[in-house]
């Protein structure tokens, strides 16, 4: 029974880190849609999520039965508990990694007046936040959750320079208007998938230290050290 | 030996000895007793024989009888009988005169039944005159037709087993002395070779194990066959077992330091193995804690094609896939290839091996190969048709002075040469690139060749060189009737420039028979040599650097043919040795012929 509720467990976990995988690529797609301007790749992207969301109602089915019918406690609880607030954080990503798609898609038909260089360096940063935000869940490394946490104030400063940036150019040429806040919309929602890898780190933290950490960022992380 | 099995091995044989000696002793009581019966009836028979010597003239008067019954008996140590022919008893040694009349007709006893008819008879049973058991002797006096009377003697059994009983001792003492030996030999003999099995047995563990068994010191000479065959055995264990060990100690080591990643899961893509390159590549200091692939390959098509794998117990490859890792700039990219292996539905049997390689570099230098192949050709190709347009007119002029003209000649020469080769150099990036686009139909074979060779007549008649071409009509093949016939121009002009002069090129197709049309193009050329043949095939490869000079061409064309044949679903395929002319044979997929009104 034992074995029995240890497999579960683990393929329950194994989903969820595949669909991880699945977001993950959404994501990439998105940015290069973004930067490639590639309709196609957009279409992709918007075309892929409805699997993701059907993940992600497994996912908490198979979370939730397991809840209620194996009763864990402990390590387990907390990785049950976790894994489902990971799970939903994950199809908010992917909803996200589809808003940029859209974005992609209509910006397609334009050529970018200014050359590419805050979206994939924030790209960048939130791939790279997502990638190890899994990385730390798998590896159960609360170092690098608290690390990635940390790198989320990154995304919100380019976020807030490239909206003045991109404002002071609206002023100027306002037949770049629409245009501009197609690349704010993509800015918006890359600094929002940060913010949902940090919150994939808390869930790590509190399944492997048992600690909650939400609403405690700022000076206090700079203790957290394991 | 422990105390148990000791008494295990004692017990059986004490038993056995036991019962032997037992029935020894009853057997050899039995035929002791019936020795001695023996000897008493013969003693009292001649005893009795002598008894009638004295009674041949019959019984004497009564007084006399009983005396002469009481000395009878005194001297025979035994009761003695007289008994009339009637069964009346006379006198008796044991019996009071005054008692006979009280005493039944001893006619019917019987001794006295079997004296009557043979003279002489024996009876051993209860007395019913003495109340003891007798053995009786009866002797008929007389004819046995008239009989004068009987004599009898007895004597009681129990003075006979006293007789016996000093005999019985001895006999019983020693079958029971002779069965508790054969117990002590069986006994001994079982220890013997309990001893040597349990020798063996050692010996068969420790040559399984590969060391050679202790001697067996004073075995039986089985036992020292034995010994011999095992250490032969254990040398042979242990061969094996040395060998095994530098096989295994060698898989380990080259899975270890090869520098291609590799990976190794089960069909429930559970990691089994993972050598140090594929952990690096992947960017992990360690194997995942939960051994699971997902874990370490986080990606959906390499989880995809890792997946296809464990679901073919086969071992069929389901083919290769890019992973890319890392962030954009230094961003990785890794080949997986995944290999399945014969396996079962076990959990924990390797299913799956993942061969993992870093292509970054080669991608890198084939994406700038690629792009400076198309940049190249299509930066040069406006200043070449210039040149072209500018080489034309200035021939047309009428004024040009008639002694440079030679410079004019080479001028149009060398751009048609350089044209060419541009145009060969886009047609192969536009390949490369995936961009060609070809217009399939169905195409009459024998008109795409009829053009080829027209088109050439001039090039051929200007090498003295003859172009035959044998195509059946009905022929139709499946392509785009622009490119088949660059593919044709491609193989009927190399084979004109490499004929020697007044020589024959020779064009032919048929049926395969398979759906396929095969088209050969054969020269008596200079020929090919074997190691060659692959490697015509590939961009800017010539056979003979030398010739490139007096044979123009880019060594682009057969890399063009091959592609294109490729992406006709079609494949050449060369016959050459040097000296013997080239045949190139072209496989192209045949259309159905109703179907060429259709679409021509």
């Amino acid at each position: 029974m034992t074995q029995h509720f240890g497999d579960q467990l683990e393929g329950f976990r194994r989903q969820l880190v595949a669909m991880g995988a699945d977001v993950e690529q959404q994501i990439r797609l998105a940015v290069e849609a973004v930067v490639e301007a590639d309709a196609v790749k957009a279409r992709q992207v918007i075309s892929g999520d409805a699997a993701i969301d059907h993940q992600e109602v497994k996912n908490e089915e198979d979370g939730i039965l397991l809840l209620a019918t194996q009763q864990p406690v402990a390590v387990d609880l907390r990785l049950i508990v976790a894994a489902l607030r990971i799970n939903s954080d994950l199809e908010r990503i992917a909803d996200h990694a589809v808003n940029i798609a859209e974005c992609a898609e209509r910006m397609s038909e334009k050529r970018p007046f200014k050359p590419w260089i805050d979206v994939p360096m924030m790209a960048d940063v939130a791939r790279g936040m997502l990638k190890d935000s899994l990385d730390a869940f798998v590896r159960r490394d609360t170092a690098l959750a608290l690390e990635v946490c940390r790198r989320d104030d990154i995304l919100d400063e380019k976020n807030k320079s490239l909206i003045r940036e991109l404002l002071t150019y609206m002023a100027e040429n306002p037949s770049l208007i629409s245009y501009c806040i197609e690349i704010m919309s993509v800015s918006k929602n890359l600094e929002r998938v940060g913010d949902l890898a940090t919150n994939i780190c808390e869930g790590t933290i509190y399944f492997v230290q048992g600690r909650m950490i939400k609403h405690a960022f700022g000076p206090k992380h700079q203790e957290e050290t394991p | 030996m422990t105390a148990k099995r000791t008494f295990r091995h004692l017990a059986g044989p004490l038993v056995l000895g036991l019962a032997l000696g037992a029935g020894a002793a009853l057997l050899l009581g039995r035929a002791l007793d019936g020795a001695v019966r023996e000897r008493t009836r013969q003693g009292l028979a001649s005893m009795l024989e002598s008894f009638e010597d004295d009674l041949k003239n019959g019984f004497p008067p009564a007084p006399a009888m009983h005396e002469w019954v009481r000395v009878a008996a005194r001297q025979s140590r035994a009761r003695v009988t007289l008994i009339d022919p009637t069964g009346v008893v006379l006198a008796d040694s044991d019996v009071d005169a005054a008692r006979l009349s009280t005493l039944e007709n001893h006619l019917g006893r019987p001794e006295v039944v079997a004296a009557r008819a043979s003279q002489t008879g024996f009876a051993e049973r209860r007395s019913a005159s003495v109340v003891k058991p007798l053995l009786y002797v009866a002797r008929r006096l007389g004819p046995p037709e008239s009989p004068l009377g009987y004599v009898r003697i007895a004597v009681p059994v129990s003075s006979l087993d006293a007789e016996e009983a000093p005999f019985r001792a001895v006999l019983t003492r020693t079958a029971m002395g002779s069965g508790l030996l054969v117990a002590l030999l069986v006994f001994v003999i079982r220890r013997r070779h309990a001893i040597e099995l349990d020798r063996i047995r050692e010996g068969i563990a420790r040559a399984a194990d590969g060391r050679r068994p202790d001697p067996f010191p004073g075995g039986t000479e089985e036992g020292q066959a034995v010994f011999v065959a095992l250490t032969r055995f254990a040398d042979l264990v242990k061969a094996q077992k040395e060998g095994s060990e530098t096989a295994r100690v060698l898989a380990r080591t080259v899975f270890d330091e090869v520098p291609a990643g590799l990976v190794v899961v089960d069909r429930s893509l559970a990691i089994l193995d993972v050598n140090a390159a594929a952990l690096r590549l992947f960017g992990f200091p360690s194997v995942p804690p939960t051994g699971a692939l997902v874990d370490l390959v986080r990606d959906t098509p390499a989880l995809a094609l890792f997946a296809a794998g464990a679901s073919r117990p086969t071992g069929e490859s389901p083919g290769t896939c890019i992973v890319r890792i890392g962030r954009t700039g230094v961003e990785r990219s890794l080949e997986l290839a995944v290999r399945p292996v014969p396996h079962g539905e076990r959990p924990g049997e390797p299913a799956v091996v993942g061969v993992v390689r870093d292509v970054t570099e080669r991608e890198r230098t084939d994406e700038l190969r690629r792009r400076f192949v198309a940049d190249v050709s299509h930066e040069l190709r406006t200043p070449i048709a210039s040149i072209r347009a500018a080489v034309e007119t200035l021939a047309s002029a009428e004024e040009f002075p008639q002694e440079l003209s030679r410079f004019l000649e080479i001028l149009e020469r060398q751009s048609a040469d350089m044209e060419a080769l541009v145009s060969d150099l886009t047609d192969l990036s536009q390949i490369a690139a995936g961009t060609v686009a070809l217009e399939i139909a169905a195409e009459p074979l024998a008109s795409i060749l009829a053009d080829v060779v027209g088109g050439l007549e001039a090039a051929a008649k200007a090498r003295g060189v003859e172009v035959l071409a044998d195509v059946p009509p009905a022929l139709v093949v499946r392509g785009d009737a622009r490119r088949l016939s660059q593919v044709f121009r491609n193989l009927v002009d190399n084979a004109i420039k490499y004929s020697p002069r007044s020589s024959r090129v020779e064009v032919r197709a048929e049926r395969d028979g398979r759906g396929s049309v095969l088209v050969r193009v054969v020269d008596r050329g200079v020929g090919i040599a074997a190691a060659d043949h692959e490697k015509i095939f590939q961009r800017f490869y010539r056979v003979d650097p030398s010739r490139s000079k007096t044979t123009p061409g880019t060594g682009l064309g057969l890399a063009i043919v091959k592609h294109l044949l490729v992406l006709h679903e079609g494949a050449i395929h060369v016959d050459s040795a040097p000296g013997k002319g080239s045949t190139f044979t072209v496989t192209l997929p045949e259309a159905d012929p109703s179907a060429t009104q259709e679409v021509s």
